[in-house]
């Protein structure tokens, strides 16, 4: 259990330059088992928390308890035994092999030579084997494509063999099979070794799919803790993340972008053509309307669209051409 | 690792028997052993000229090499050598200001040999050394970057090699081209006294350079990652700093700058040995660069011509094309690696 209780982070202050808060009394708990998910807009001071929480930046005020006990309590070994990170740097040495760099994880755990025995050997092929990348084990790190470093680099937090494992913005660089390949593994990890994995990310859409608990920061520096669902209902994340051109929507999970001087639209058709279609006109720049009398009306008859715009109908044979005019009435 | 040990130990041995003079290899063999037979004449110079050369180049190639490996693993920069924060720059000072009769005071501290005497050379490069080092040691606590660090290093050695120009600009030709002489490096001329405080200085920095592996490993990652998986990172600096700045600084007061070694050697065993692990890189730059070392000092001597090359020449005549071709055929190096 990660616990964070009256906690300030910052930059301390120098020369009489006072200090720099970044953030102010934060309170917040992550469980192990549970994929904890870090989000704000940029700048909001994400990576600053996650540095105090891996120690690397000292707390301005308040604490941060690990299993109850202060971290600043530990001395380096000992909390490298309980937290390990993966940050943002993406340069890595050359002439090193995921193994190799996997194995520096055992670091704390090896003696004064840094000798490997064999239970450290057994660790390292663990941590490749459940992050699947035992297959890239003898590849030079500098060779591997962002997805499967991160991988390595995940592995090699995991064979420090930590309580809690941080992780920032990892899924930056990937593509999006990669990400949600990625959190899902951090998510199966979190349940099946009961470690605190704290994951801080841009990709908003998968965070709310996939996350356990959301840690949210706001644009104001305040800390939400919540379920994605909590934090949707409550409107937390509309308040957050809503801007001139962006509107969360809490039923679909998604954010839709909206253009200026828009119209209502209502659609009929079947299936799957009418979330697409509703789609396809909401980017040009009409607001989808299910009910009631809208400026504009566009059916499928089977064939063809028929558009109904100021009492006259068009017609479309496709639905590029229907979104081309579309985006021009929106605009005139 | 064998095979590094044997091609120390070859080299060792042709160091010893080559030399301007010409000798042969059983008279060598001979005159080494301190057999019956040996030949007086040849047993003196290979005891009172050779052997010390010999054992200078080993400590100084090795010494460097393993210098040059922990720069380039401290500020995480292929660059990176175990001059690069100006120690060598300091003894150059030192040496200038004794040489050009300049250093009243340091002249008076080396007993006044004014700047004649080797061993007002010695204390001259030591002191001058052991001065920019105490100040980039004492900068080093302040600051949080490498980065910086090594700018401000880079920086310490500028200035210091500057203050040197402007030494040698006002000092008569003879002077300057006496302490040219020294600024191109040589391992003649160590005695076995030197070798007395040379030797132990050296293996004890050597010693402490390998105990110092397993954080250097830490360290590959950045300080960020070392910090993380428990390393010290600000103790642990110190201490590579001190070491490798012992290593370059005692090299420099008994040999002069030798140049290119530093840089060089840790490459070529990076790339020979295909790891960055410092558990098999610094063992392996310690042999590698005793023998690169004594192949130079053996074509110093320039064997059966009876001349003598200045070693910085050498060294990187010999060295350079060598590292390049290393380069060429690696195919880490031709993706691109950062040391």
């Amino acid at each position: 259990m990660l616990s964070l209780r009256s906690l300030s982070v910052g930059y301390p202050g120098r020369r009489r330059r006072p200090a720099r808060r970044v953030l102010e009394g934060l309170e917040a708990v992550a469980r192990p088992g549970d994929l904890t998910v870090l989000i704000g807009p940029n700048g909001t001071g994400k990576s600053t928390l996650l540095r105090t929480l891996a120690g690397l930046q000292p707390a301005l005020e308040g604490q941060v308890l690990l299993d109850g006990s202060p971290i600043t309590a530990l001395d380096e070994v000992e909390r490298a035994r309980r937290i390990a990170v993966v940050l943002t740097e993406r340069d890595l040495p050359a002439l090193l092999t995921a193994r190799e760099l996997t194995g520096l994880g055992r670091h704390p755990h090896t003696g004064f030579t840094g000798r490997l025995t064999a239970a450290d050997q057994a660790v390292i092929d663990w941590a490749l084997q459940v992050t699947g990348a035992a297959h890239l084990a003898h590849r030079p790190v500098t060779e591997l494509s962002d997805g499967e470093r991160q991988r390595v680099l995940t592995a090699r937090a995991l064979a420090q063999e930590p309580s809690a494992i941080l992780l920032d913005e990892p899924t930056a660089f990937l593509d999006v099979p990669s990400r949600v390949a990625l959190m899902g593994l951090l998510r199966r990890l979190a349940r099946e070794r009961s470690l605190v994995v704290v994951v801080s990310t841009h990709d908003l859409e998968l965070a709310l799919r996939i996350a356990d608990r959301i840690w949210l920061i706001d644009p104001a520096g305040a800390l939400h803790c919540g379920t994605p669902e909590e934090l949707t209902l409550n409107g937390t994340i509309g308040a957050s993340f809503d801007g001139e051109e962006l509107t969360f929507e809490a039923a679909s999970g998604v954010f839709v972008l909206h253009g200026k001087g828009r119209g209502t639209a209502r659609v009929t058709a079947d299936g799957t053509r009418r979330p697409l279609l509703e789609r396809a006109l909401t980017r040009a720049g009409w607001h989808p309307s299910p009910e009631g009398p809208a400026d504009l009306a566009v059916t499928w008859t089977g064939e063809a669209y028929e558009a109904v715009r100021d009492g006259t109908a068009h017609r479309f044979t496709s639905l590029a051409d229907l979104t081309d005019w579309a985006r021009h009435e929106a605009n005139r | 690792m064998a095979v590094l040990a044997a091609a120390v130990a070859v080299s060792f041995v042709l160091a010893v028997a080559l030399g301007s003079t010409t000798i042969p290899l059983d008279q060598a063999v001979a005159a080494l052993l301190r057999l019956e037979n040996a030949d007086p004449g040849a047993q003196t110079i290979i005891w009172t000229v050779r052997l010390p050369r010999a054992i200078t180049a080993l400590l100084a190639g090795a010494a460097l090499s393993v210098a040059g490996v922990q720069m380039q693993t401290l500020f995480r920069n292929p660059l990176a050598e175990p001059y690069i924060l100006g120690v060598s720059s300091g003894a150059s000072l030192g040496v200038a200001l004794v040489v050009t009769g300049w250093g009243g005071l340091a002249s008076a501290f080396t007993g006044g040999v004014a700047g004649l005497g080797r061993a007002g050379i010695v204390v001259a490069a030591s002191a001058g050394a052991a001065a920019v080092l105490g100040l980039v040691l004492a900068l080093s606590r302040r600051v949080r970057s490498v980065v910086t660090l090594l700018i401000i290093g880079v920086m310490v050695g500028s200035t210091t090699a500057s203050l040197i120009t402007l030494l040698l600009a006002y000092s008569d030709a003879q002077r300057a081209q006496q302490y040219l002489g020294w600024s191109l490096g040589s391992y003649s001329g160590t005695t076995w006294g030197d070798l007395a405080l040379f030797t132990p200085v050296c293996t004890a920095a050597l010693a402490a350079a390998l105990m110092g592996v397993k954080p250097l490993n830490a360290m590959l990652l950045g300080e960020n990652y070392a910090r993380t998986m428990g390393v010290r990172v600000r103790r642990v600096r110190t201490a590579t700093l001190l070491t490798a700045s012992v290593l370059a600084g005692s090299v420099t007061a008994y040999c002069g700058p030798v140049a290119f070694l530093g840089l060089a050697v840790p490459h070529m065993a990076k790339l020979l040995l295909g790891t960055a692990d410092h558990r098999v890189l610094m063992p392996a730059s310690v042999l590698l660069g005793g023998a690169v070392s004594l192949v130079c000092c053996i074509a110093t001597q320039a064997p059966g011509s009876g001349a003598v090359l200045p070693l910085n020449a050498v060294t990187t005549v010999l060295g350079a094309p060598v590292v390049i071709a290393v380069l060429l055929r690696s195919r880490a190096a031709q993706t691109g690696w950062a040391g």
